[in-house]
């Protein structure tokens, strides 16, 4: 379960203080597949990445089963990322000057896992995303679509209880879309915790659970509501 | 995966930054070592130079001139025996070694010759056992070149080096006297009333310790009936202490008596030593300025341009240690590689056009090479310490803002 608790974030702007974050209280049930839908700067990425151990809130706190993510230790806080939790970005974030087989071997290297083990489970990984035979390419001898493949196989490699993704489909052509979203289904399926920040409905479409957040508040939305063509276009927000 | 490739990767894929640090601590270090190498061997010929002249400090009884010993240490004045003791436990710096000596006529076999008593080291470091004291041990200043004696055995020239074991009854025979007596070690000399044997023939030194005959001081004291006195005690003093005030604090401990030396020798010699060290502070400073503001710039630039993989790497759960190690396994990288490097250049630059710019032969020293690349990856770390701490500090969701 993951649980934010009158969470806010705020930001100081030379003189001026910016909320990115209005306070908050969002609980997550572990099994859940949330889509989080709302405008360009509404605090998406703010809230995945507090929810993610990635930034501090200003006000509130934010659970992770019974942890209080943010007042552990910051390499506590690391050893909780590495150990459960997965993250899909939109632009990959691929070390530049590994190759993709390297690249789905880091966070076992972080683990301290045998080389071994970091090969062969790389390989399974890279296979289950069908890119095998891309396994000594770098990122830049990778189309966009491969690229997501690998980081996804990267975000699976430790085989994490919760995926956090941050517009994980929106630099992908359909097909990789697609792709990427049923790894999420299958993930869900398999009884794990997936929060996905998208602009796009389709995407959203495929969560179980659908919240929306516009000036920095945040509300659960029914589905019909969000696919609903005079509420959203297309794509919920630009 | 391992750590290292992780490292060596990225240095692949950015090799310039790599490089304009390698050849920053490269350079310094080879200077620096050039120098150090060449300093090394022109301290080494000094402290030679030096131990050729002899005791490069004299203590003569007041009223006795340079010129008077010189002429064979026949001025007759003398002084308590005792100030020899008083010196030894006094445990100055720079003071390597003492040879009192007491000098009287005598004849051998219907010839005149003098009679030099000397006190073997033996004595002195028997009784400084006994009493603890820290004698004759070099100090740190004194290492890099001493002016210390040879090995003392019984074939040195007294003046030019200590003795180690002289027994009571024993005679050393100058290599002048020798040939004209035709005595040889073994043999039975009749002096001043008292058989002696010959214990050493000496060498031919080309000084007045050719036309001499030597014996325990206190054997020379007792067959001379002069109690217990010296006619000077010749010191062999650290050649940087002797011209750092050394002569001062030996004339305010021993009032009365006369302490002299042959400073323009030393001098010289010595503000040559300190020149080269100097040099070597200079370019060690140069070296930790320019090659840990070279390896700080690169790292900062580093960290800087790797923002977005330093907030990937602890998005999937890198620690700051781990974040900060990176940076600074590239720095021990560059660092090590520099001082191997800079070593390598600064020996061939020392072996070759050191040793023709000084006219003293430099051969590679291997410590330097220990040093060299224990300091540059000190400098090159400590460097990159600060970049390092910056980068593990960073807020990984920042990074892809920024990014």
């Amino acid at each position: 379960m993951i649980r934010l608790e009158a969470v806010a974030k705020h930001y100081r702007q030379e003189e001026r203080l910016v909320t990115a974050l209005a306070p908050t209280t969002l609980t997550i049930e572990s099994g859940e597949f949330v889509a989080v839908v709302g405008p360009s700067g509404s605090g998406k990425s703010t809230m995945l990445t507090l929810l993610g151990g990635m930034l501090a809130p200003t006000e509130g706190r934010v659970w992770f089963d019974d942890e209080s993510l943010y007042d552990l230790k910051v390499a506590e806080r690391a050893k909780v990322r590495r150990l459960k939790m997965g993250f899909v970005f939109q632009t990959f974030n691929l070390v530049p000057y590994l190759t993709a087989q390297e690249n789905v071997e880091v966070p076992l290297l972080l683990r301290g896992e045998p080389k071994a083990v970091q090969r062969a489970r790389a390989r399974e990984l890279l296979s289950l995303v069908g890119l095998e035979d891309r396994a000594s390419h770098k990122p830049t001898q990778l189309s966009t679509g491969q690229q997501q493949r690998v980081a996804l196989a990267r975000t699976l490699v430790n085989d994490p209880r919760v995926i956090f993704a941050d517009e994980p489909t929106g630099n992908l052509d359909p097909d990789t879309r697609n792709h990427v979203l049923s790894f999420f289904e299958e993930f869900h399926r398999a009884g794990k915790t997936i929060v996905m920040v998208t602009h796009e409905i389709q995407a959203a479409s495929r969560a179980t659970r659908l919240l929306r957040m516009a000036d920095g508040v945040l509300r659960d939305v029914p589905h019909d509501e969000a696919s609903a063509p005079h509420s959203e276009p297309r794509r919920l927000a630009s | 995966m391992n750590f290292t490739t992780l490292v060596w990767k990225e240095i692949r894929e950015r090799p310039m930054a790599m490089i304009t640090g390698l050849l920053t601590i490269t350079l310094g270090v080879a200077a620096l070592v050039a120098i150090r190498n060449v300093a090394f061997y022109s301290e080494r010929a000094v402290a030679r130079e030096l131990e050729a002249l002899g005791a490069n400090v004299l203590v003569l009884p007041q009223g006795v001139t340079l010129q008077d010993y010189y002429s064979a240490d026949l001025h007759g004045q003398t002084m308590p025996e005792e100030l020899v003791q008083q010196l030894a436990f006094s445990n100055l710096e720079g003071v390597e070694s003492l040879a009192p000596k007491l000098c009287v006529p005598a004849r051998l076999d219907e010839r005149g010759i003098i009679l030099t008593g000397i006190l073997p080291q033996s004595e002195f470091q028997a009784k400084a056992a006994w009493q603890s004291a820290n004698l004759f041990s070099p100090h740190k200043g004194c290492k890099k070149a001493r002016c210390s004696p040879g090995d003392g055995g019984a074939e040195s020239s007294p003046t030019q080096r200590t003795v180690q074991e002289l027994y009571q009854h024993e005679a050393l025979l100058g290599a002048d006297i020798a040939e004209a007596t035709g005595h040889k070690v073994g043999d039975k000399v009749k002096l001043l009333g008292e058989t002696l044997v010959v214990s050493a023939v000496l060498p031919s030194t080309g000084t007045v310790d050719d036309g001499r005959v030597f014996a325990h001081l206190h054997t020379v004291q007792r067959l001379a009936k002069v109690g217990e006195v010296v006619n000077c005690i010749e010191i062999m003093g650290c050649c940087e202490d002797v011209a750092e005030g050394l002569v001062q604090q030996l004339a305010d401990m021993l009032p009365g008596t006369k302490v002299v030396t042959i400073s323009q020798v030393v001098q010289t010699q010595v503000s040559v030593n300190r020149l080269m060290e100097r040099l070597s502070w200079l370019f060690l400073v140069i070296l930790i300025g320019m090659a840990g503001a070279s390896i700080a710039n690169s790292t900062i630039a580093n960290v800087r341009e790797r923002r977005r993989e330093i907030g990937t790497l602890m998005a999937i759960g890198a620690t700051p240690h781990f974040v900060s190690l990176l940076f600074l396994s590239k720095a021990v990288i560059v660092g090590c590689l520099g001082g191997l490097f800079g070593y390598v250049l600064g020996s061939t630059v020392a072996v070759t056009i050191g040793s023709q710019w000084t006219g003293i032969p430099v051969t590679p020293l291997p410590i330097l090479a220990a040093v060299a690349v224990g300091g540059a990856m000190l400098v090159s770390t400590a460097a990159a310490w600060w970049p390092a701490r910056c980068a593990a500090a960073l807020d990984p969701c920042m990074c892809f803002q920024d990014g």
